[in-house]
């Protein structure tokens, strides 16, 4: 019994070790809300994102994706764009197998893509190619600031939505409208069926912007300020735009902020897109 | 007159029509009186907004549809492989919210005279956006009156946000709106707020106040988040307080589509509404419908407002599925079925069904999730389910096979058209 066991071990050793000298392995970085033209310089920056993919076997396995995630995230500007995009790089790089990582709403467009595969024919090769999604603060169950946007959009409520249309992702975000889509038409929630690969989450859980610590002004120190307002529309547990509820309704906590960045330093909204407090590293260790 | 009340009138005259709280009678002929495919004048001027160059969102469907998903001619197959631990639930749920806020629209000589502003907890956030975004309404330049007591200057306030700052949040607020966080200290109830910024009379602004910590709030309750047309929508609606249940004092409700049109909705004095649903279908394939209602009642001798909203969905029936079971049939090593569709419309149509197959102690359990979209024509198409052979060898399941959960939508509209 011991040597089958033993046996079977060492086969599971060498199939490992020979998929892993056949794997060509990537990263793609997937922003969120905002139409990008320049995500790597003014979204990730790229110190950050070499960083990152000098953990990768080839550190010019990566792409830094650019669409319209102004739009729905079923949109052609959107996850249409990003399965262009994510195809490019899987077919220019012969990548066999990729990690996303997203940031905010960049993890539901990729959640479209996961749970909605027969969508677009593109969809299900980039499935097969992700091994692993690592969602930076998603935005799974919407955030009431989305609904304070709207609700406030003098436009939308006057004019029917005429100077309102610009930021669909904005009302998509909503936290009744992602119920909605999390119920019908994404997967990975409770109660629904889960993703095809894994999503792990990164979860910002609060706000710090004291004017004497340097710590605050890491992404920005403006920004900050203007979270911890916005934190007034959420819950004790947020990053200043999202709940910590809703960067866990999907997938599974790889980890929150405090329990591994360096000085249990939380990650604000901004900030978990950026270099700050090891997140990095974290990364780098884990692609 | 009441100041409030008039601001409101003003709110709801310029977007709505204002619509009498229907009495108990009513209510029952809600269903013949209600036409919802017909838009008042005043609401047909917002509904049919003149296209700017560039601006594809608004678009006609079928152009946009094309453009936006020009992949998906081909018939697709893709199955994910389920545990049987997996907790899936496919019953359809009820759509439901809740509020602590209200809003009001105001104008600049209002805002100089002072509006009144009423609370039921300490602590109220309160934003002001200007309709002439260039006028803002810094909230340094705001005053409150407390009791007879002014606070000038932004005193009583915990946060101030100007327009400049409010910009650098990101989170998308339009340009020119400003906020504050009413001081704890000075707690709840009637206060006015008073500018001391030159507006001009005819400026126009929404005030939005979201009281965090209050214990008043509006429910709505949908019975189900996807309707097709000529479906039924009940919705009930209440306002509690800390467990107790208040009666409305006035209760609004109108339906909005994802371009924009409202459309008047009764309600009866309990706050119940049965809505037919037979407006013409959206435009925005995947956007959803709203309905918003905005209650008041009386609370501690003051007048309090909520306004709370459902989203939903709404589509034509565009395809149905037979009644008939559909069969897991086995060539070789590869299961599929074919799930028959009746089409009504040209489209393209997505079956989901999760497989069931036999386990070594002879119960049956899910192994896999499956996906089957193709294109069809009207009249009686087909639709073939492929099984992942790879998942199945995994899983270890044996015949018998079922296919159960089925559910059919068109991706067209992006709408789930029936589930079994």
């Amino acid at each position: 019994m011991g040597v089958v066991m033993f046996k079977k071990l060492i086969a599971i050793v060498f199939a490992t070790v020979a998929f892993s000298a056949q794997a060509n392995e990537g990263v793609a970085f997937v922003h969120g809300t905002g139409n990008a033209t320049d995500a790597l310089n003014d979204y990730w920056t790229s110190q950050n994102v070499n960083s990152i993919v000098s953990g990768l076997p080839n550190s010019s396995n990566y792409t830094v994706i650019n669409c319209d995630f102004e739009q729905y995230m079923w949109d052609s500007r959107a996850s249409g764009c990003l399965a262009e995009q994510l195809t490019s790089f899987i077919n220019a790089k012969g990548i066999t197998q990729m990690t996303l990582i997203t940031h905010s709403n960049g993890a539901n467009v990729v959640r479209w893509i996961m749970s909605n595969p027969t969508w677009d024919s593109r969809y299900p090769n980039i499935i097969n190619k992700t091994k692993e999604v690592i969602a930076l603060a998603p935005s799974s169950a919407g955030t009431p600031l989305a609904d304070a946007v709207i609700e406030g959009n003098v436009f939308e409520s006057v004019l029917g939505w005429l100077l309102g249309f610009k930021n669909n992702a904005v009302r998509m975000q909503q936290v009744s409208w992602m119920a909605y889509y999390n119920q019908n038409w994404l997967f990975g929630t409770a109660g629904r069926p889960a993703l095809p690969k894994n999503m792990v989450n990164v979860v910002g859980t609060d706000v710090e912007s004291a004017i004497w610590d340097g710590d605050s002004y890491c992404g920005g120190y403006a920004q900050q300020v203007g979270l911890e307002f916005t934190q007034n529309w959420l819950d004790n547990c947020s990053d200043g735009f999202l709940n910590c509820s809703s960067q866990e309704a999907a997938g599974s906590l790889w980890f929150r902020d405090k329990s591994r960045t360096r000085g249990r330093e939380p990650l604000s909204h901004q900030q978990s897109r950026r270099k700050c407090f090891n997140l990095d590293v974290f990364l780098r260790d884990r692609i | 007159m009441n100041i409030k009340f008039s601001m409101l009138s003003m709110a709801l005259a310029s977007s709505f029509a204002i619509s009498a709280v229907a009495t108990e009678r009513e209510s029952l002929e809600l269903e013949d009186r209600m036409v919802f495919n017909k838009i008042g004048a005043a609401e047909r001027a917002i509904a049919l907004p003149r296209f700017e160059p560039g601006i594809r969102d608004f678009e006609p469907e079928n152009i946009d549809i094309f453009r936006q998903r020009p992949f998906q001619n081909k018939s697709v197959s893709f199955s994910f492989p389920v545990s049987n631990k997996m907790a899936m639930d496919f019953s359809e749920k009820q759509a439901h919210s809740q509020s602590r806020q209200y809003r009001m629209e105001v104008t600049g000589k209002q805002l100089r005279q002072g509006i009144e502003l009423n609370t039921t907890a300490p602590g109220a956030l309160v934003r002001i956006s200007g309709f002439n975004n260039d006028n803002a309404i810094e909230p340094q330049n705001l005053s409150l009156v407390v009791s007879n007591q002014k606070f000038a200057r932004g005193t009583a306030f915990d946060t101030l946000v100007d327009s400049r700052m409010m910009t650098k949040t990101g989170v998308g607020f339009q340009r020119g709106t400003t906020g504050f966080k009413i001081s704890e200290q000075v707690g709840k109830g009637a206060f006015k707020l008073q500018t001391q910024q030159q507006v001009a009379d005819g400026d126009r602004y929404l005030v939005n106040v979201f009281e965090k910590n209050s214990d008043l709030e509006l429910h709505l309750t949908a019975n189900k988040s996807n309707y097709l047309k000529g479906h039924s929508m009940n919705i009930k609606s209440a306002l509690w307080f800390d467990g107790k249940k208040l009666p409305f004092n006035a209760l609004q409700s109108r339906l909005i589509s994802p371009t924009g049109e409202k459309f008047k909705v009764l309600a009866n004095k309990s706050g119940q509404m049965q809505l037919p649903l037979n407006m013409n279908a959206s435009r925005v394939p995947g956007a959803l419908w709203t309905l918003e209602t905005e209650a008041e009642a009386m609370f501690d001798g003051q007048k309090v407002k909520r306004i709370a909203k459902v989203a939903f969905s709404f589509a034509d029936k565009t395809a149905s599925l037979p009644k008939m079971q559909p069969l897991v049939s086995k060539r070789g090593a590869s299961l599929s079925t074919a799930i028959p569709v009746n089409v009504n419309r040209l489209g393209r149509y997505e079956v989901r069904g999760v497989l069931y197959g036999t386990n070594s102690y002879g119960k049956s359990v899910p192994a896999m999730v499956t996906h089957a979209a193709s294109d069809l024509n009207p009249g009686m198409g087909i639709i073939n389910m492929q099984f992942d052979q790879k998942i199945l060898a995994a899983s270890g399941l044996k015949a018998p096979f079922a296919i159960r959960n089925i559910q059919l939508r068109d991706q067209k509209q992006m709408a789930l058209l029936e589930a079994k």
